[in-house]
């Protein structure tokens, strides 16, 4: 709790709370128990119960805790760049896990006391909340009468709360990494206002809300209910207890949020950060995905079953190494460090300066080699080389797009470049293969013959190989494309880069 | 015995180098004023003495920790004023202190005191209770001083600490460096106005073109260096100004109605003989004075001397 209950937490008190907001919430929660408690209780001669307080503690809770909250995370970090106040804080001794903690839960502390008090109405409410056998006619009633449903009111009120950090503490993540690592900060530039995060937040929080609404929802169902109740999930060939996985995957993805936002203080405080807890983020979410295959694998024989995990486990991390390629910020300054420690054998000062992707880079390989050992033994139905080459072409592709747009990071220089970025993924995602194609084969008989077989027209994925990879192509044509776009890409990024940086500091770099 | 070395220091922005080789040291309770033009790279090298900002080679360490592998040790010995620091609006200046010293990690026991004599020493002491969002920018500046002293630092870092102020905040501030450098405190301040910084730097360090210009001892300087001497002789005319150019040392730069403005590279012995000569030769001196403004005279002096590479 030290790190939570910090100075900075402390100062987040200071103003988030008035004598008016500490009367308000009371005031707003007591007015909806007594709107909700004197309607009548039946209607349209339907038991409502407690139906109405219910769904309106609930909507409250939304409300204020994954809408006013997750935007309270969102800005907090801002408002100290925006403020002016960040050089303060990062020259003081605050430690990283009390300065990013304590103004996550500082920030949205207001908003947790507004729904801790909805929540102690849903609480009541859920309790004595029990749908009426009339409520979906006499079909159902005459069915035979299913055992009453186990009090599971410690289980929702666990998502809801998790429901609030999975979207505060996502926002707050992202929001800090916005401003630190992301997308187009290249040198001093304004910082980001925080809308994206706040949007993205609300995404994840309402994900796992609308969950937990479901499972209360389905009370007025009960045959659906129980149904949900008795679904086995299955987990790396186990079966396991469906709301266990729930809780403790909400809590390995809060827990991940939280590491992060501490990692990157660390960053901000200048620790020495080493890529290593990045890597374990990223293997241990990409295992947790791929338990769900495991399952569909034990179906397969031979080596199968292994590829079956890996294939998919390989696409995973390479998607987790381009979105940070894509991503993470084109600062030059950080790839001359690295390469300046580097060259000088000072592995931790260069560990320290090894961008995101690049730290990826490693669990891509061990995967693509682990994928490679595991095609060797499948059947003759999977052609291995076929399978490699596949892969290879992937990575090629991925280095291709990463080049491209640090280039137009470095070119754009904050301005424009997201527009610039936008048009290169329409162009060489979208247009360019669509003429390309029509261009090359369009014609009438094609088109019919090729909506009739449900196919695309003869040579169109290998025309669509050049832009980007497809397993229907000829394997070897597209790893060709996409070897040659990559290099030109690289050779376009070196130039780029040589022109960013005066010449007087490249012949430095290079004493 | 040096509080701050800098060894070969270079430092990047994405499209440019903004501080090549740059090396000195700092004496342990030196006030050193850092001079240079606009986009010298001042700023860039306090936020990279003060462990703020990522270097890409070279070696700072302040009082003999390494700033690249002790960051966090070196913050808690330095005060650092950003050039355009904020302050939380909302809250009070005893709130603002407080949670300082509290980040700052100042013992539970003696915050109370230390917000007061912060106050104190600042001229903030009836402004407690005031929400620091209504402060006029001269106090807002003070209030930042304070916030950066807050934890009573081995090294101060101030970036323009006294724009903005009126001439009152500005007496204020320089006594309390004179302070500072009484109690032995290094401090390294960058500021534009050289004829304040001369009241209590010891020291100036010139930046020009990302590079160290000159360091100079202020001491030394004012001892060695040519100084301006303003001569008032009543009816000044031509013979007065032949007794003038006869004195060893004393050159003629200029005469406005009874004022003669003169160079002179002797000492401060020679200087008073000069002066008695001249009364000797019945020369009608109503006014000697030395031209004080030496840290101005010392940075136009080398910033005439060197020149800016690009």
């Amino acid at each position: 709790m030290k790190y939570i209950l910090s100075p900075e937490f402390h100062r987040q008190l200071w103003l988030r709370f008035s004598p008016f907001r500490l009367v308000a919430a009371p005031l707003v929660i007591l007015l909806l128990i007594i709107t909700t408690g004197n309607l009548p209780k039946d209607f349209a001669g339907i038991q409502v119960d407690n139906t109405s307080m219910l769904y309106g503690a609930l909507t409250i809770y939304y409300l204020v805790v994954i809408v006013w909250g997750t935007y309270e995370a969102a800005t907090s970090m801002q408002e100290e760049m925006r403020g002016n106040t960040w050089d303060f804080q990062r020259m003081s001794s605050i430690t990283p896990a009390q300065l990013a903690w304590g103004k996550l839960f500082g920030a949205t502390s207001y908003t947790w006391y507004f729904g801790a008090l909805a929540l102690a109405v849903i609480a009541y409410a859920y309790g004595n909340f029990h749908a009426p056998e009339p409520f979906f006619g006499a079909d159902q009633a005459r069915e035979p009468a299913l055992p009453p449903p186990e009090d599971d009111t410690p289980y929702v009120l666990f998502c809801l709360v998790a429901s609030g950090l999975i979207g505060q503490s996502f926002a707050f993540l992202y929001s800090f990494a916005d401003h630190t690592f992301l997308f187009g900060r290249t040198g001093r530039t304004k910082p980001p206002k925080g809308i994206g995060a706040f949007l993205l937040g609300v995404a994840a929080g309402t994900e796992v809300y609308i969950h937990t609404v479901k499972i209360e929802a389905l009370h007025l169902q009960p045959r659906a209910y129980a149904m949900l109740r008795s679904f086995e999930l299955t987990w790396y060939g186990n079966n396991v207890d469906r709301d266990s996985f729930v809780i403790w995957s909400l809590l390995f993805f809060i827990g991940w949020f939280l590491i992060g936002s501490y990692r990157i203080a660390r960053a901000e405080l200048l620790y020495r950060n080493l890529p290593f807890v990045w890597m374990a983020f990223a293997a241990s979410v990409v295992a947790w995905n791929c338990g769900f295959l495991f399952h569909v694998s034990t179906l397969m024989g031979g080596g199968a079953r292994y590829l079956a995990v890996y294939l998919p486990a390989f696409i995973q991390m390479l998607f987790i190494c381009y979105l940070c390629m894509v991503l993470e910020s084109s600062d030059t300054q950080r790839y001359a460090r690295l390469a300046y420690h580097a060259r000088r054998r000072d592995m931790l000062r260069a560990l320290e300066n090894t961008p995101k992707w690049l730290a990826t880079v490693p669990l891509v390989l061990l995967l693509f080699t682990m994928v490679a050992g595991a095609s060797g033994e499948v059947s003759a139905r999977i052609e291995p080389l076929r399978v490699i080459i596949f892969m290879a072409s992937l990575m090629l592709f991925m280095i291709r797009d990463g080049c491209v747009i640090h280039g137009i990071n470095l070119a754009f220089r904050g301005r424009g470049n997201a527009f610039a970025i936008m048009m290169y993924y329409v162009m060489v995602y979208g247009l360019l293969p669509a003429v390309s194609v029509t261009s090359l084969h369009f014609s009438m008989t094609d088109a019919v013959n090729s909506l009739m077989s449900m196919r695309p027209p003869a040579n169109a994925s290998l025309v669509a190989s050049v832009f980007y990879p497809t397993a229907l192509a000829d394997p070897m044509a597209g790893m060709a494309f996409a070897l040659a776009e990559a290099i030109a890409a690289a050779a376009w990024l070196y130039s780029r880069i040589r022109k960013s940086y005066a010449p007087s500091v490249i012949a430095n770099q290079k004493g | 015995m040096a509080m701050i070395t800098v060894e070969n220091l270079n430092f990047d922005y994405p499209d440019k180098r903004a501080l090549f080789d740059v090396s000195f040291s700092i004496e342990t309770g030196s006030v050193t004023a850092l001079v240079g033009p606009n986009g010298a790279g001042k700023t860039t090298l306090l936020r990279c003495i003060a462990a703020l900002e990522r270097y890409h080679s070279g070696k700072i360490t302040i009082g003999g920790l390494d700033v690249a592998d002790h960051p966090r040790e070196v913050h808690h010995v330095t005060g650092y004023l950003s050039d355009f620091f904020g302050l939380y609006d909302t809250l009070t200046l005893r709130q603002c202190l407080t949670y300082m010293a509290w980040c700052q990690r100042v013992p539970a026991l003696d915050v109370n005191k230390r917000v007061i004599d912060m106050a104190l020493d600042t001229g903030l002491d009836k402004m407690l209770d005031q929400r620091a969002g209504t402060l006029s920018r001269g106090y807002r500046q003070r209030l930042g001083i304070a916030l950066a002293l807050i934890h009573d630092p081995k090294l101060i870092i101030l970036d323009e600490p006294a724009s903005g102020m009126d001439p009152e905040a500005r007496v204020h501030l320089s006594a309390m460096m004179r302070k500072l450098r009484a109690a032995g405190k290094t401090v390294i301040v960058s500021s534009h106005i050289l004829n304040e910084l001369e009241d209590y730097c010891t020291d100036m360090l010139v930046i020009q073109g990302g590079r160290v210009a000159e360091h100079v001892k202020l001491q030394d300087y004012k001892a060695q260096a040519v100084r301006t001497l303003n001569i008032g002789i009543t009816n000044l005319g031509v013979a007065h100004l032949e007794i003038l150019k006869k004195q060893p040392g004393l050159t003629v730069k200029s005469t406005d109605k009874d004022m003669a403005t003169c160079e002179y590279a002797g000492s401060l012995e020679e200087q008073q003989k000069m002066l008695q000569s001249l009364m000797a030769a019945g020369v009608p001196v109503y006014t000697f004075s030395v031209s004080t403004h030496k840290l101005a005279d010392a940075y136009m002096d080398v910033t005439s001397r060197k020149e800016v590479k690009p």
